[in-house]
């Protein structure tokens, strides 16, 4: 829903109410667990490091990859983009 | 084997279904089978509320409402009822129940995740309280959202949406249709049948005859903590046994010297009766987990399931209550008092036989002479478990201990009772000095563990501190209550 802005509505010291809050709270909002799964849905589980503070060397996918049902292994190389998050600062990787 | 059927009222139709397994949650049925997924899934053990709906139950010429957690109850045990969810309260040409538009209004929802749990501890409050022309105070409203968490908006544009309800236009159910509706829902109330994978007998002949027939069965009342056994340890049970629609067992009997509380009581009734006879017990009722957990789980099976940290066995052994183990036997009925804390062996044992059921506790009433009071010390005020719990109830005449009767919680392998404690109080001089010889007894007196709860140390700290307080309520002193605190909005 668009805001109307008239000269009559001030920007500030008026209550806007949340544009979603009428569906929230019917239950009417969809988040992802909502969705119903499409068959052949695949899952993603993030493997993360058990060194608090190290310098990662490089990643073997190789034994992961073997595993039964395991498709792919999704690296910083997989990021078309920038591989960083944050945006202002830019100083989160998204991938180790 | 399982055509066995589950019947309830939503949205003025009656809903049937099949093939429901008897540990399949309400969440579950809701999300999964209905497709309304309006209803969320958060903690999924009972503590964040996002998945609160309310029952409606016949009571004569009335209907009971109750907020109770879809994730931890069994969808078999809503037979019979009417279910509302967040999806289920506005009006048909969309126009929002008070307790939505206030939510709106007070600009009470963010990423509105846990709000339709928020919704629905509402309508329970609106049809309990604003239907019946009460008005909801700050307290109440904190009260009756104890079991709803909220982890972005924050609470105050909440509670000031419950205080709001009120004053949007009335809405009413229509409860003579839907008493209509029930009580047709009643009358093709399935029979009980041996090859049932849900037992859920209505008297208490039928239920000792089930258990006779079904030892094996997981007995569950309001499935508050099997609830998580099912989504946390996924355990599955072939058979369940639902003692909490036994009539006789639903009861409150006032007799002049006890209550005998059935064993399928609500903790909300339960503890309603508890503090009729003991007002000072009000806060402590309050701190018992959250609502929608209070108004499913029963104090019989809180007991029964005999957890070290289950709060209500710490009192109940302070006010010397008994159990009454029921059991039926080549045809006859044959049943056995004990002591409460008699019931326990070991951690979640007990002396149960394979068929015999929990049928009632009873606890005897408040003397003009007594000294009664508990402590329960969490994390967090309310819709947490106890660290330590403690339990005191002592007759003091002419300045002596006479009698003392002390519960613990959290501090061994079952609630217990402190012996060597009321040992070293009896028949001494109410003095600090009396205090103080206790306080080590009592910190001496048992080996509780470290965990994420409390350390080892802290318990048995905490645990004199608890009695330290106690004389000095007892003394007259009264800023240390959490009863004298005042909430600074509620002040205002």
């Amino acid at each position: 829903m668009k805001p109307v802005l008239t000269r009559t509505a001030p920007a500030s010291g008026t209550s806007v109410a949340h544009e979603s809050a009428h569906a929230q709270v019917a239950g009417a909002v969809t988040y992802v667990d909502d969705i119903p799964e499409v068959r052949g849905t695949l899952y993603a589980a993030p493997i993360l490091s058990t060194v608090a503070h190290g310098t990662l060397r490089g990643v073997e996918i190789s034994a992961a990859l073997a595993m039964p049902g395991v498709r792919d292994m999704i690296l910083t190389r997989d990021i078309p983009g920038d591989p960083m998050l944050a945006a202002f600062a830019g100083d989160e990787p998204i991938f180790a | 084997m399982n055509n066995q059927v589950i019947q309830f009222i939503r949205r003025g139709e009656m809903v049937s279904l099949r093939n429901v397994p008897p540990t399949r949650t309400l969440l579950e049925v809701l999300r999964e089978d209905l497709h309304c997924t309006g209803t969320k899934e958060g903690c999924n053990e009972g503590d964040c509320g996002a998945c609160t709906v309310v029952l409606g139950e016949a009571q004569g010429e009335h209907i009971k409402y109750s907020a109770v957690n879809s994730c931890i109850r069994m969808a078999h045990s809503v037979n019979g009822l009417a279910l509302w969810t967040a999806e289920d309260i506005a009006a048909q040409d969309g126009t929002l129940h008070p307790a939505q538009q206030a939510m709106v209004a007070q600009h009470a929802s963010q990423c509105g995740f846990c709000t339709p749990g928020f919704v629905m501890s509402l309508f329970g409050m609106y049809q309990n309280h604003v239907c019946q022309g009460q008005t909801i105070s700050r307290e109440l409203a904190q009260e009756e959202l104890s079991g709803n968490l909220c982890r972005c908006t924050g609470y105050r544009s909440i509670l000031d949406a419950a205080q709001a309800m009120a004053q949007l236009p009335p809405v009413r159910v229509d409860e003579s249709d839907l008493l209509l509706k029930l009580n047709t829902l009643r009358q093709s109330t399935r029979r009980l049948e041996a090859h049932f994978s849900y037992i859920s007998p209505l008297t208490l002949p039928e239920l000792l005859e089930a258990r006779a027939d079904h030892p094996q069965a997981q007995i569950v009342a309001g499935c508050t903590d099997v609830g998580l056994w099912v989504n946390k340890m996924h355990m599955q049970f072939e058979q369940v046994l639902d003692v909490s629609r036994v009539a006789e067992l639903r009861r409150v009997e006032d007799d002049p010297h006890h209550l005998a509380i059935g064993a399928a009581v609500t903790l909300t009734d339960a503890f309603a009766a508890l503090v009729a006879d003991r007002p000072q017990l009000h806060t402590f009722a309050t701190r018992f987990a959250g609502l929608p957990v209070r108004n499913s789980g029963t104090l019989g099976g809180n007991v029964a399931n005999g957890s070290p940290i289950g709060d209500s066995m710490p009192l109940l052994i302070a006010l010397g209550a008994s159990v009454v183990l029921m059991s039926q036997r080549a045809g006859s009925i044959h049943h056995r008092d004990m002591p409460l804390e008699q019931l326990y062996t070991g951690y979640r044992k007990n002396v149960i036989a394979a068929d015999e059921v929990l049928a009632w506790i009873k606890v005897p009433k408040a003397t003009p002479t007594e000294l009664c009071r508990v402590y329960k010390i969490s994390k967090r005020f309310d819709d947490d478990i106890s660290a330590v719990c403690l339990a005191l109830n002592l007759q003091i005449t002419d300045g002596r201990v006479m009698h003392a009767s002390i519960g613990v919680g959290g501090v061994a392998a079952t609630p217990v009772r402190a012996s060597q404690t009321e040992a070293a109080l009896r028949g001494q001089p109410w003095t600090l000095e009396t205090v103080k010889t206790a306080m080590a007894t009592l910190r001496g007196e048992f080996s509780p563990i470290s965990d994420m709860r409390a350390s080892a140390s802290y318990r048995v700290q905490v645990l004199g501190n608890l009695l330290q307080r106690f004389w000095l309520e007892s003394q007259g002193l009264q800023s240390i209550n959490l009863e004298s605190f005042t909430l600074k909005e509620a002040a205002l």
